[in-house]
């Protein structure tokens, strides 16, 4: 599904005097299949944007099209197709087992029988890399952290959306759960069948994933395009500097010092390959 | 559901520097008081009419403006009707007035006292929401506190209630927001509160309720810890940041609502004999 976000601009409680300005002037696409990227500090906007993805918020201003169609005459099915992973969405967990809590949506709000639920389930904890068979009949508190994580993204997944959109999936999660996110994700972009959106405000592990980057600062977009682009574009920036990831970094100033590296050797590996046969060497040890 | 002011909750404070705002809060949780013995301790339609226009008065001086005045009081729509209802069956004396042929279903006097009875309720509710839009839970607390402390004396213990009081008062929009990042959460999977059966949207309610008290009971269990780590303990005294300041302005204001509230006790009809004359 194609996502089209144009000119949008969301203001908090308008016309009073508590009114504050989220966003001013949001535009950009993201092709069927693509992931998108958004980074951006605290207060940047990021998920005020997102929560317009699912008609979760309005635009004050602006426009929201999904395959050419404006959010606004989607309908209640809309949250069914665009899937949002809130902030620690462990939190809204609440069913007696983690199988029901998972299927809750679909028992409740589609017309599914009981087979078809149970393969959506067990095709929905395969893509996160949760056990099913061990852990369907347990309580999701009873669960870790990071099995609770992957069950709350599994109770999105589970109605196969077209657009997933995450925010924050990697606050809070150990390394080997966090590696686990990634996979996923990688897994799905393989796959090409949907449009991925990955809020952060620490980019660097999902760096390899991005087709496009979006970068906001202060509601507005300080920059948009292909990581490499938009990585090398900001670098010089004092402010924004910051925000980016520090491989990012890495590979501008090594570029900009005169090394050849692609401005896309967003993992350790590609980097030091690159360096290494820089030196003169003719392999890389393991 | 308005999401137009979502930042705003009951109880909420709206920031600013309004004469009300500057008032001490003693001032105004004893001017509180007095406008609610004011506007209930007469039953006429008169009375009740006046109390809302002196509330309307005061709603104007807190400086918030007509949107969230208007969305303050469109939270209590159905409670009002409800009442209004509630009293227009159950509360009947005299006899309804015919019209033409038939005789209608309610006498005057019971949809005066109605009326009467509604306008009050929204004078009372306009006064509180007057005190909690331009008073901090923190300032409310320290008044309270100050206005009780002669208690002390008969050993109630008034300042763990203020601390009691000021945390409740402060978890009002923590609970709201839970809600809120709750109801976001859900809708995001899919779950759908606005439709279907009122049965199946009553156990829908518990894909809300289970997470939003689990959350809330989180808080107050990082909030015990917090407070035990700073060094609170229950009975030892405390100290005030910012002392309050009883001024000159204090008093004139509440003369002024003591004022009103014994002339509107004392005898209405006398401020206002024209609109009675009328009726």
């Amino acid at each position: 599904m194609e996502i089209r976000v144009d000119k949008l601009t969301h203001w908090y409680n308008p016309g009073t005097s508590l009114q504050v300005s989220a966003l001013e002037d949001v535009s950009f696409i993201v092709p069927a299949g693509k992931v998108l990227g958004i980074l951006g500090g605290t207060g940047s906007g990021k998920t005020t944007l997102i929560k317009h993805l699912n008609g979760l918020l309005t635009p004050t201003q602006g426009r929201v099209l999904l395959d050419g169609k404006d959010v606004e005459t989607y309908g209640p099915g809309l949250g069914r197709k665009v899937g949002v992973v809130l902030q620690r969405p462990e939190r809204q967990l609440f069913d007696e087992t983690v199988f029901r809590d998972i299927s809750f949506v679909l028992r409740r709000f589609t017309a599914l029988d009981q087979a078809e639920i149970s393969l959506r389930v067990r095709r929905a904890c395969e893509l996160v890399g949760l056990d099913l068979e061990a852990v369907g009949d347990r309580s999701p508190h009873a669960l870790s952290d990071g099995e609770k994580r992957k069950t709350a993204i599994a109770g999105v997944l589970v109605n196969e959306p077209d657009v997933l959109v995450l925010d924050e999936p990697a606050v809070g999660l150990d390394p080997p759960s966090m590696a686990d996110v990634i996979r996923l994700l990688d897994g799905m972009k393989q796959a090409g069948d949907r449009t991925i959106v990955i809020v952060s405000h620490d980019m660097g592990p999902f760096l390899t994933l991005l087709d496009s980057l979006l970068v906001l600062n202060a509601g507005r977009v300080s920059a948009f395009g292909s990581p490499g682009e938009v990585c090398a574009g900001l670098s010089d920036d004092p402010v924004m500097r910051n925000y980016l990831p520090r491989l990012a970094l890495l590979v501008h100033d090594l570029a900009e010092r005169g090394f050849p590296v692609g401005l896309d050797a967003f993992t350790i590996e590609t980097l030091a390959e690159q360096l290494v046969v820089h030196a003169g060497h003719s392999e890389v040890g393991p | 559901m308005s999401r137009s002011i979502m930042d705003l909750s009951i109880g909420g404070y709206v920031p600013g520097d309004s004469f009300l705002h500057r008032l001490d809060p003693r001032t105004k949780l004893l001017g509180m008081l007095s406008m609610l013995v004011g506007a209930f301790c007469s039953e006429s339609l008169e009375a009740a009419a006046i109390s809302v226009a002196a509330a309307a008065m005061l709603a104007a001086l807190t400086g918030a403006g007509w949107r969230i005045w208007a969305w303050g009081l469109w939270r209590f729509k159905w409670m009002l009707l409800i009442v209004f209802l509630m009293n227009l069956f159950f509360h009947s004396s005299g006899a309804a007035p015919h019209i033409g042929p038939h005789q209608g279903p309610f006498s005057g006097e019971v949809v005066r006292s109605s009326l009467a009875l509604s306008l009050r309720l929204i004078s009372a509710i306009m006064v509180s929401l007057a005190l909690t839009f331009t008073t901090t839970p923190r300032e409310m607390t320290l008044g309270f506190w100050r206005l009780a402390s002669p208690l002390k004396r008969l050993r109630v213990p008034v300042d763990e209630f203020g601390m009691i009081m000021m945390l409740a008062m402060r978890f009002i929009p923590l609970v709201q927001e839970e809600l809120r990042n709750t109801i976001d959460a859900q809708k995001a999977r899919g779950v759908d509160f606005g439709h279907g059966p009122i049965v199946s949207r009553a156990r829908n309610l518990l894909a809300l309720l289970v997470p939003a008290l689990h959350g809330v009971l989180r808080r107050a269990d990082h909030l015990a810890i917090a407070m035990t780590a700073r060094g609170y303990r229950p009975g030892q005294p405390r100290t005030e940041y910012r002392p309050l300041r009883f001024s000159l302005r204090d008093l004139i204001a509440l003369l002024l609502l003591l004022a009103f509230t014994a002339l509107q006790c004392y005898q209405p009809v006398f401020i206002f004999p024209a609109i009675s004359s009328l009726t």
